[in-house]
């Protein structure tokens, strides 16, 4: 799952670059000719990348924590095995987005330890919770099917180990969302409970999933250097627009309803009424709906959200516990850990 | 579900312990059938060959079918590519496997293998030999070099793997979407059907 379309572009304009080489580099570009790694790229560019691939890589296995502590009580061994195996993918597209950031520059292990410290972001959609079953189709239905959304389009960029990256995870994607929909169709076809537990869910997901594309637009976006670069390839309300009218018609067949909905500190929904903004446009073909709570999105950015320290801790204690297991393959010392250190 | 891994405390600042510095790369080569060529498949990071070709069987022998894997640590690899600069493999005449790609962000292929006995040399005559077709980017790499599975190994399961694929599901899928589609025209069907009587 995952994608980096909350991440801000900060482009540094302190370097002066070779305006001829920026001109080529542009053409490249606009050929449709893919950016290898050893060719010349501005500075900002190779920042850009590698902050991209860095916070997508971050997501990767971040997002796996919530559905990994699933696992063991997934209600049958068929779940079971398709959780494993998506929660194993889900850390290989990690460990594949961190070699295309390694080779941008920055060292594995430093990448690790940025994320843990905070010094570096994941995506904002894994700092709710997944309190049930229900949950686990959700984020598989949702969240991977507005991946795959995303990732499509970043598989259409220009630098071309992240393309190819990009286009592997693709592959896997469509497992996770064709397992996430069986799930979803499940609990909507079954008892009464099943269908509430689906559509508390719902209620819990729908809007993360509306941000999942990132905040608006800005006026420029369109002239920003992420979309120039080709480091993105379709802005974030185009690609909500898209989920929406993808998503919503098929949330009304499965007969859940569509709320607007108010969550407490733990991000369990407190009140919820039906949005009395969503309805098929017929002149533009697309759905309208009751906007997110941006600033509830930027509040949990900063840290502030339901699991951002829950998730973090979780990361920072399979790093510190596995450090023993990582010495015994390089050094081949068997030592036990001595507390587990920080 | 372990408590201990519900309720873990977050211990906030620097981590205290020295940095560990990262794993080799590897490159990863899979033929998906037994008459088919080794393709680009990505890298994996490992401490040495045994880990490397173990890791990535199960990282991409698993999500796609194939019969034979290539590992080849990145200091053997010699490209067109500054990204890999000419390797120090030099020594006796021995054969170099040639991966050739066709266009920029395409899969390097092996398309077969020259004899030379330094990397710069089985670069210069895979160019010669290969690079007609107007390669974008040649790899070349010597093949005592390259840790391979064994004819016979199993990769792939023999159990069926439908539910780590997206076609395990499309069955199922169908299925319940048809009994909703046939469940909401009914309803729709008995509602037209009141407003006519009445
Ligand atoms: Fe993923
Ligand atoms: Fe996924």
């Amino acid at each position: 799952m995952s994608g980096s379309s909350n991440l801000g572009m900060h482009v540094d304009h302190g370097i002066e670059e070779d305006p001829e080489k920026l001109a080529e580099f542009q053409a490249t570009i606009d050929a449709r000719t893919l950016i290898e790694p050893d060719d010349w790229m501005p500075a900002a560019y190779r920042t850009g990348m590698l902050r991209m691939a860095e916070h997508h890589a971050n997501s990767e296995i971040i997002g796996a924590l919530p559905e990994g502590e699933w696992i063991t009580r997934a209600p049958s061994l068929r779940r079971k095995l398709a959780l494993t195996a998506k929660v194993q993918d889900e850390i290989g597209h990690g460990q594949m987005l961190y070699r295309v950031s390694q080779d941008l520059g920055k060292s594995r292990d430093q990448m690790l330890r940025d994320l843990i410290t905070g010094r570096t972001k994941y995506h904002n959609v894994f700092n709710y919770p997944a309190p049930t079953w229900g949950d686990i189709a959700m984020i598989q239905w949702l969240i991977d099917g507005a991946a795959i959304m995303n990732q499509k389009t970043l598989a259409d960029g220009a630098y071309g180990p992240y393309v190819r990256t990009m286009k592997r995870i693709n592959m896997e994607e469509a497992f996770h969302f064709k397992s996430g929909e069986d799930m979803v169709l499940t609990l909507m076809t079954g008892t009464s409970s099943q269908r509430a537990m689906g559509q508390e869910a719902f209620d819990r997901w729908w809007y993360p999933s509306i941000m999942f594309h990132g905040p608006p637009d800005k006026p420029n976006t369109l002239q920003s250097p992420a979309m120039r670069w080709r480091m993105k390839t379709e802005t974030n309300d185009s690609l909500r627009r898209r989920f929406v009218n993808r998503f919503a018609p098929a949330a009304l067949d499965l007969g859940l309803k569509i709320h607007v909905v108010t969550k407490d500190a733990d991000g369990m929904v407190t009140s919820r009424k039906p949005d009395e903004k969503l309805r098929l446009n017929p002149d533009s073909g697309d759905w309208e709906f009751t906007e997110p709570d941006w600033e509830e999105f930027f509040r949990v950015i900063r840290g502030n959200g339901p699991c951002n320290k829950k998730r973090l801790a979780l990361r920072r204690l399979s790093y510190v516990q596995g450090r023993w297991v990582r010495n015994a393959i390089v050094h081949g010392s068997t030592a036990l850990p001595n507390g587990g250190g920080r | 579900m372990s408590k201990l891994r519900q309720d873990v405390e977050l211990v906030e600042g620097e981590i205290e312990s020295p940095a560990e510095g990262d794993f080799a790369p590897y490159v990863i080569f899979t033929r998906l059938t037994d008459n088919g060529p080794h393709i680009y498949a990505g890298w994996v990071d490992a401490v040495d060959d045994a880990m490397a070709l173990q890791f990535a069987r199960e990282h991409y022998g698993q999500d796609q079918e194939c019969v034979n894997i290539w590992a080849i640590p990145q200091p053997a690899l010699s490209g067109t590519e500054t990204a890999f600069p000419t390797s120090d493999v030099e020594g006796a005449v021995r054969p170099f496997e040639v991966f050739a790609q066709s266009k920029a962000g395409g899969q390097h292929i092996n398309v077969g293998s020259v004899e030379a006995a330094t990397s710069a040399d089985a670069l210069l005559r895979a160019r010669q030999q290969f690079g007609d077709s107007g390669a974008h980017s040649i790899w070349v790499a010597p093949r005592d070099r390259i840790v391979a599975t064994k004819k016979g190994d199993v990769i792939w399961r023999y159990t069926s793997q439908d539910y780590r694929m997206a076609r395990g599901y499309s069955a199922s899928v169908r299925e319940k979407w048809q009994k909703i589609r046939a469940e909401k025209d009914l309803t729709e069907y008995e509602r037209d059907d009141i407003e006519e009587m009445f």
